[in-house]
């Protein structure tokens, strides 16, 4: 039996609040090759955007962003909304405005174009100040 | 104590941390460009602009016929930040003050978050300055509209002094990845989730 961990009165145990064994975060994060796997081909794909090489259909930038996206889902490796609001779902072309998005709102919502004509709502009429619970400050810590 | 209050003394959750990859370009700080004195901004603003959009509103003047061009409607700000820049065109020379309201509660973060970008892909010169907290509220007042937005664009040859002189008291905004990319390293972080600490208990039948 845990004693420990449902007593908050035991020596040396954790915090308890509002029902929530606190617990220290880790030091070190496990498979972390992924994550920069992950960011070196987003860099890649962004870089590849802006330098416009590979013409205006950037195939090249798209494949990294897929690439990046498919390592994320097969290792579930997560990343945070903000950076997975800037790559197109539908063609995976990271999104820059005037290169390749075209922003504008529309009965209450922020619509992001994509050059493939696909676009993204994004509710903002309702509760303006909302943040999803990963975009809050006081759920993240930094590495 | 409630029987809830004496259910809270025991842990039924505990909590856990989940690794996540932040965009590495997009840190907040280098987003935004700093003001170095940002109380001293905040009052040119109000005395030289928005006093003199109080003035004009209060004598009923038509927005069209103001001397200084102003808008707050999100899709109007988007057409004058991607206008390409016509050398004929007299009033396309005129500065851009766009004034953004990210501190404010009720300012969506995703709006916000295009903000930089926009300003910096410009062909235009725009001078973008981050407002103090509770600016909404007086932008509201002052220009007696809703601004839901929390945004304000302001341009005409008039504010020529007034954008020297802000210009004097913010950096250069720096997005260097849209320039030359520099490897960023892996901007990793922890997201404190719980998760709960009993097994669920199996249905019975199911093996």
């Amino acid at each position: 039996m845990s004693y420990n961990i449902t007593n908050p009165m035991a020596k040396g145990s954790n915090r308890v609040e509002n029902g929530v064994l606190l617990t220290p975060p880790p030091r070190n994060v496990g498979n972390k090759e992924h994550y920069q796997r992950m960011n070196y081909l987003y860099q890649l794909a962004m870089w590849n955007t802006m330098s416009g090489n590979d013409g205006g259909e950037q195939a090249l930038a798209r494949l990294y962003a897929k690439n990046m996206d498919l390592v994320s889902k097969r290792t579930r490796a997560e990343m945070l909304p903000q950076l997975k609001r800037t790559i197109c779902k539908k063609c995976h072309r990271v999104l820059v405005p005037k290169k390749t998005m075209r922003v504008q709102t529309d009965s209450g919502s922020l619509q992001l174009v994509c050059s493939c004509g696909a676009v993204r709502n994004f509710p903002i009429h309702l509760n303006g100040g909302y943040r999803c619970y990963a975009e809050r400050d006081e759920n993240l810590i930094s590495m | 104590m409630s029987l809830k209050n004496l259910d809270k003394q025991y842990a039924q959750r505990r909590q856990t941390y989940r690794a996540v990859l932040d965009n590495p370009f997009t840190n907040e700080g280098s987003l935004w460009p700093h003001v170095k004195d940002q109380q001293q901004v905040w009052e040119l603003i109000q005395t030289i602009l928005l006093a003199r959009c109080r003035a004009l509103a209060d004598a009923e003047v038509p927005a069209p016929e103001w001397p200084l061009g102003i808008t707050t409607s999100f899709n109007e700000i988007v057409t004058l930040l991607q206008h390409e820049n016509d050398d004929n065109d007299q009033s396309n020379r005129s500065p851009l003050l766009l004034l953004v309201c990210n501190k404010d509660h009720g300012v969506s973060s995703v709006v916000l978050q295009q903000i930089p970008l926009l300003a910096y892909m410009s062909p235009r010169k725009v001078t973008l300055v981050q407002l103090p907290r509770g600016a909404l509220a007086t932008i509201q007042t002052q220009l007696k509209s809703d601004c839901t937005e929390g945004l304000l664009l302001a341009w005409g040859d008039e504010l020529q002094s007034l954008v020297n002189q802000i210009t004097a008291k913010i950096d250069q905004p720096q997005l260097p990845w849209l320039d030359q990319v520099k490897f960023e390293p892996t901007a990793l972080k922890l997201l404190k989730t719980t998760a709960p600490l009993k097994k669920p208990v199996e249905k019975a039948g199911k093996k």
